[in-house]
């Protein structure tokens, strides 16, 4: 649990911080006697078409990232001639190496992790209200709602999700990561929705519901104050597994070039470009770190859920 | 037993139409046609009659009647493309895309049950380590692992082990067609094996401490009886239902696994279907797989209530 926590954190941390982490310009410097701070996201005149290793020798003091690389700066783009053609294998530069248009694969998976933690935490927030919501409202009201809901319930888990997804986002030509996360959460409530309705059907004839209702507390009141917040933990745990598979999902989609749109990479993209570049060089550091950054995000989220799990005794 | 078969067919109708109809408009509601995007250079009347043809000038709600209509009679109509029959397309399809995750699925199975004994009734240090690498296992994404595997077992720079695209090279019999499914459907098993193993040694250990078990040991049944007949099917309850709700992930993993080891399944042809808005192909490769996972799911069912006398003899006290 704690080793997940940490490493979870770590992501969302980086993640937050991607562009003072890997950036093609640095974080702050003085050229010219006129300070910038921050020039990778104000982008002013007097640095276009500059990178860090151009910069270092003009300037009067230079904050620098710690990767100094943009993830979209090619090799074009950073003026770093090397008389072998890219993808350069991890040296002391690139530290995880290049891909073959001489993108720093360090850089594109600190930025990957934004757009990947971003959609996948979207997801798992999104499909847990709907869930939520749903579940309670088909556990409480019973009858047509019930019936209504447990047969969509029943529809969306044996819908063909991925070949749903491939038409949806398909006929969306280049999606958004807005559509992307509403997507996916549209296939992922029916999990949280059934835990609900089993637990609002557990709780509501408990003796402290029918003393609030005795009390003449109001539907929604009893419903919102007393049945949902007991409810939580076991949807609290199960949200947590749901950031591991949403994660996975993402990158199965980004994988099959389905995800949202570049430049912003995120790390299922990234081994897509490895898979396609299988067929030439052998480059194995373009497939080997985004899968082991996927592994390690969903792992952690595993572990994390595992932990709070034991600690509220409720098995999703 | 037959009532509940009857009842189960009875609802995957309307389940069955819901899928259909929601996949049919977000398809058919998608920015673009097959005329715009197939045939550009055409002079105005052939996309008129094309037009006509594919009854595009139809409202959405008709064009799904008469679609469902044809449903009936077995006709998918024809591809936009190349004008060849959908159910032809789909029936070269569906073999490879079955194969491959069905044989997936049996070595899944067989060797999560396996698995999960072994970790269940014995605890060494060899145990623990696969223990570990199941959990390991759980969290990584089967296509890195393809690729991976591509990279070190089937191209020239690692070691040219096995095959590198499709399930057959030229000239080839049954035992290249196996050893051309070897990786596929290795990629395609683990995180099945991984998922299932906790289930299944959770459930053996816990049988393994109930009453009926020490029972049996006492009447002097060997160990072995007592964990593969005793313990085990008890355990497998369970197991056949978390199999039936995890077969939708599986037909998705082969998507992504068809991809990757370049074999012309349903995912293979649904993809090439939708980059050319090839309606009638997109609406089949949907329909049937909507079809098989329904099916699966049924009879995932009616083994769940074939293992386990209380499903399927509701009301007869024990539950």
């Amino acid at each position: 649990m704690r080793a997940g926590l940490f490493v979870l954190t770590c992501w969302c941390a980086v993640a937050l911080c991607a562009d003072l982490i890997a950036s093609d310009l640095p974080i702050a410097i003085s050229l010219d006697g006129e300070t910038f701070v921050l020039p990778a996201l104000t982008r002013p005149e007097a640095l276009q078409h500059q990178t860090q290793a151009t910069l270092r020798g003009r300037a009067a003091w230079m904050l620098g990232t710690l990767v100094p690389f943009g993830p979209t700066q090619t090799v074009v783009t950073s003026g770093l001639v090397r008389p072998e053609p890219p993808p350069w294998s991890p040296d002391d530069r690139h530290w995880l190496g290049t891909d073959e248009i001489g993108r720093d694969v360090l850089a594109r998976l600190v930025h990957g992790a934004r757009l990947t933690l971003l959609i996948a935490l979207g997801v798992v927030l999104l499909s847990t209200l709907l869930g939520v919501a749903l579940g309670a409202l088909a556990g409480w009201k019973g009858g047509v709602a019930d019936l209504l809901v447990s047969r969509a319930l029943e529809v969306a888990s044996t819908f063909p999700t991925v070949f749903f997804l491939i038409v949806i986002v398909a006929a969306l030509r280049t999606p958004s990561v807005t559509a992307v996360i509403v997507v996916l959460a549209l296939t992922r409530w029916p999990e949280a929705a059934r835990l609900m309705r089993a637990e609002v059907l557990r709780l509501k004839d408990r003796d402290f519901v029918v003393a609030a209702r005795a009390l003449g507390a109001g539907e929604l009141w009893l419903l919102g104050r007393h049945v949902v917040p007991n409810a939580l933990p076991p949807i609290v745990v199960s949200a947590t597994f749901a950031v591991g598979s949403a994660v996975l999902l993402e990158s199965a989609l980004s994988f099959l070039g389905l995800g949202a749109a570049p430049p912003a990479p995120s790390w299922g993209e990234l081994l897509q470009q490895a898979h396609r570049s299988l067929v030439t060089p052998d480059a194995w550091w373009l497939a080997l770190f985004p899968g082991l950054a996927i592994a390690s995000l969903v792992l952690a989220t595993q572990a994390v859920g595992r932990g709070l799990a034991r600690r509220f005794d409720a098995r999703p | 037993m037959r009532r509940l078969i009857v009842t189960r067919l009875v609802w995957m109708v309307p389940t069955f139409l819901v899928i259909t109809a929601i996949t049919f408009a977000v398809a058919h509601l998608a920015p673009g046609d097959p005329l715009q995007l197939s045939e550009e250079g055409a002079s105005a009347a052939a996309v008129e009659a094309a037009r006509k043809e594919l009854e595009l000038d139809r409202p959405l709600v008709a064009r799904y009647f008469v679609w469902l209509g044809r449903l009936a009679t077995a006709d998918l109509g024809r591809s936009v493309v190349d004008r060849s029959l959908v159910t032809e397309k789909i029936g070269d399809a569906l073999p490879r895309t079955v194969l491959v995750s069905g044989l997936a699925l049996v070595v899944a199975t067989l060797l999560a049950i396996a698995l999960g004994v072994l970790l269940a009734v014995r605890e060494t240090k060899a145990t623990r380590a696969v223990g570990a690498v199941l959990a390991l296992a759980s969290g990584v994404p089967s296509f890195w692992v393809a690729v991976l595997a591509l990279l070190w077992l089937a191209t020239p720079r690692g070691v040219e082990l096995f095959p590198f695209q499709g399930l057959s090279s030229e000239g080839g019999g049954g035992l290249d067609l196996a050893w051309h499914l070897v990786l596929p459907v290795a990629c395609l098993a683990w995180p099945t094996v991984a998922m299932l193993a906790r289930y299944v040694r959770e459930g053996v250990s816990s049988a393994l401490r109930q009453e009926f078990v020490r029972a049996a040991r006492a009447r002097g049944l060997d160990e072995r009886t007592v964990v593969l007949r005793h313990a085990l099917p008890n355990a497998l309850i369970p197991v056949v239902t978390v199999l039936g709700l995890h077969l939708p992930h599986v037909v998705a993993g082969s998507v992504v696994i068809e991809r990757v080891f370049g074999i012309h399944g349903m995912g293979v042809l649904a993809f090439e279907a939708i980059g050319t808005r090839d309606y009638p192909v997109v609406m089949g490769v949907a329909t049937v797989m909507a079809a098989v996972t329904l099916v699966s799911m049924l009879l995932t069912d009616l083994a769940a209530a074939w293992v386990d006398p209380r499903i399927r003899l509701p009301g007869s006290g024990a539950r």
